[in-house]
């Protein structure tokens, strides 16, 4: 069956397509853009991919206890003998999934709250003001802790909604000012005077002006739910449901007491330097990105 | 104050109307498993949640609330008895000293950073620090914990392992460097974490001041240089930063969560990781809602100072 995007669809994803094109091209040019782009499809290669050729070691063999690096362990194995690498590839794949899920979980809250609030205002404006302000408030991580004791996470989407709680609000607030300031701008008084819906306005119009600093975020919003969920893992707060880096710096460093043997110190650091690799990834091409599209960050 | 009536009425909501929720757990627990009276497993309930499950619900919520207000944040329902304000209170000061000392001195080493960094940019100080200094940001705060455990406390055995103090506490000489001595890995963690953070802001902040028009005149008015670096940019570069500590205030207590528990440090965060293992609700309840109201405070506080600060933001406004 042939898959029919509707037109008006079709030449947003266009427009979308070519821009970021463009940009990609433009952020390859800087050092650090590219090198967190290249880890970042790295990482993204080893959740989809890496599953399917390497499989999970689940045998047990006490015998085979914390082998340092090898040709066969090339990351040594863990505290009951299984292999450290194949846990950190199914791991990404959670890891991943949690990350990009929770990003576009709090980006389109995010996006649509503010939008809406910005350019309806009114007493909705209010409403959504102060809930964005209470959101704000709160002390993200504790509210997701007590939480997760209430929601039982069994999969990525209810681990992502968990972590989405209150980091849209910042983000909304955001999008809210550019919106208050764009809203007196010329090109929105024409679609008003043609008659154009307050919908159409608001996302054919506005949206497409605010997409790369929503790219941004979106990244930002990735890196802190990346933070959150291996964090909350580690602590044992969120069930070991899945193969997390957070269940692995668990086991390491509280239940297997790993962290108190010399020998052991590849499986504390195999998930750390994981971690810290495709934080660092996300970071510096995130900030690549910002800097294209946001001049006065460039150097000068 | 809108906030914090928002998060009591979230936790009335968690602990009474949820599916399953923790109180009438207690209650059915204390009537067939210890086979306890129901009217005294009533007031059991009563001493522990702060409301009486035999009124009807909008006077247990006032019931709850104005206990709240009395201070009364109910019993702990592990530790038996103990009340759960008493904990806190006990674990507060172990939150607020490290996360007080770290934020000021990652906020002191940022802000100099990013200064020399502005100063010289396109320098090769300069270029070091654009690639190091995200790196150091990207990295979670409980890496840097587990990090710094693992090779000072495990291997090099220079610092201790766990706790806040091991002398008799008091106003003693002996006692505040040993609660030095304890602190001295979380304050490292928490300040290894954000000092890249601040420094970043405050190039960025620096560089947008150094073109502004009374830069330029004071430079060519002739003032001396150290002047202007300090009086001129120095002050007007530092000012959106204090609103950025508003919001990393949030930031910082949730890091306390896993520093603390790293580091097994008696602060708040440490028990409300504690009270979820033992699901210990209304201690977990708790310091969910005094870390909430700490915020809001120093929020306040962060407000008033900033009007002082800037003249040009009035209160109010």
């Amino acid at each position: 069956m042939h898959l029919r995007i509707p037109s008006g669809l079709r030449n947003i994803l266009r427009i979308y397509l070519s821009s970021s094109k463009h940009a990609i091209l433009t952020i390859y040019k800087t050092k650090s853009g590219a090198f967190g782009f290249t880890v970042i499809l790295m990482f993204i290669a080893m959740a989809t991919f890496g599953p399917l050729l390497v499989p999970l070691d689940t045998k047990a063999d006490i015998s085979k206890r914390y082998l340092p690096p090898s040709l066969s362990h090339p990351l040594g194995t863990d505290y009951a003998g299984r292999d450290v690498l194949s846990q950190v590839i199914w791991g990404s794949r959670d890891v991943m999934a949690v990350g990009l899920l929770a990003g576009i979980i709090t980006v389109s809250i995010g996006v649509i709250v503010g939008i809406v609030s910005g350019f309806k205002g009114g007493i909705l404006d209010t409403v959504l003001c102060t809930v964005m302000d209470i959101m704000l408030t709160i002390p993200g991580l504790p509210l997701m802790i007590v939480l997760a004791v209430y929601i039982r996470a069994v999969n990525p989407l209810h681990t992502a909604l968990i972590l989405s709680i209150t980091p849209w609000a910042s983000l909304a607030r955001a999008i809210r000012s550019q919106v208050l300031s764009m809203k007196e701008r010329e090109f929105i008084e024409a679609a008003k005077v043609l008659g154009l819906s307050t919908f159409h306005i608001m996302f054919r119009e506005i949206l497409p002006n605010l997409m790369p600093y929503v790219a941004v975020n979106f990244m930002f919003a990735v890196i802190g739910a990346i933070y959150a969920s291996v964090g909350l893992y580690m602590l044992g707060v969120l069930p070991f449901t899945a193969l997390n880096w957070g269940v692995m710096l668990n086991l390491a460093a509280h239940a297997a007491g790993a962290l108190f043997s010399l020998e052991s110190l590849h499986y504390l650091l195999a998930p750390i330097i994981f971690l810290a690799l495709l934080q660092s990834g996300f970071v510096l091409f995130s900030r690549a990105v910002d800097e294209v599209f946001n001049p006065r960050l460039r150097e000068y | 104050m809108i906030t914090i009536l928002f998060v009591i009425s979230f936790n009335f909501f968690l602990i009474r109307l949820m599916p399953g929720n923790p109180a009438d757990y207690l209650l059915m627990q204390l009537i067939y498993e210890r086979s306890i009276p129901v009217e005294e497993a009533y007031k059991i309930v009563q001493v522990y949640f702060g409301m009486n499950l035999t009124r009807p619900l909008h006077e247990q919520y006032i019931e709850y609330l104005t206990s709240l207000l009395r201070g009364d944040l109910g019993r702990s329902l592990l530790s038996l008895n103990t009340p759960v304000s008493k904990i806190i209170a006990q674990s507060l000061p172990w939150t607020v000293f490290p996360i007080s000392i770290s934020v000021i001195i990652s906020f002191a080493i940022g802000v100099s950073l990013g200064m020399v960094a502005a100063y010289k940019r396109g320098g090769k100080f300069d270029r070091v620090f654009l690639v190091i200094a995200p790196i150091f940001n990207s990295i979670p705060n409980y890496i840097y914990a587990l990090i710094f455990l693992y090779s000072l406390a495990v291997i090099a055995r220079i610092f201790p392992l766990y706790g806040a103090y091991s002398v008799k506490p008091g106003f003693t000489l002996e006692f505040i460097s040993d609660a030095f001595y304890h602190a001295a890995l979380p304050i490292l963690s928490y300040v290894v974490a954000s000092f890249a953070g601040w420094g970043l802001a405050m190039r960025g902040s620096t560089i947008s001041v150094l073109g502004e028009d009374y830069v330029t005149a004071a430079e060519a008015r002739g003032l001396p240089k150290r002047r202007i670096t300090f009086s001129y940019v120095g002050r007007n570069a530092i000012l959106p930063l204090f609103t950025s500590l508003l919001i990393s205030l949030g930031y910082v207590v949730g890091g306390a969560v896993f520093i603390e528990t790293t580091f097994s440090y008696p602060g708040i965060g440490y028990f409300l990781v504690q009270s979820v293992y033992g699901r210990d609700y209304t201690l977990m309840q708790g310091c969910f809602l005094v870390l909430t109201v700490a915020i809001v405070i120093a929020n306040f506080i962060a407000d008033l100072v900033y009007s002082r600060l800037d003249p040009r933001i009035k209160m109010g406004g």
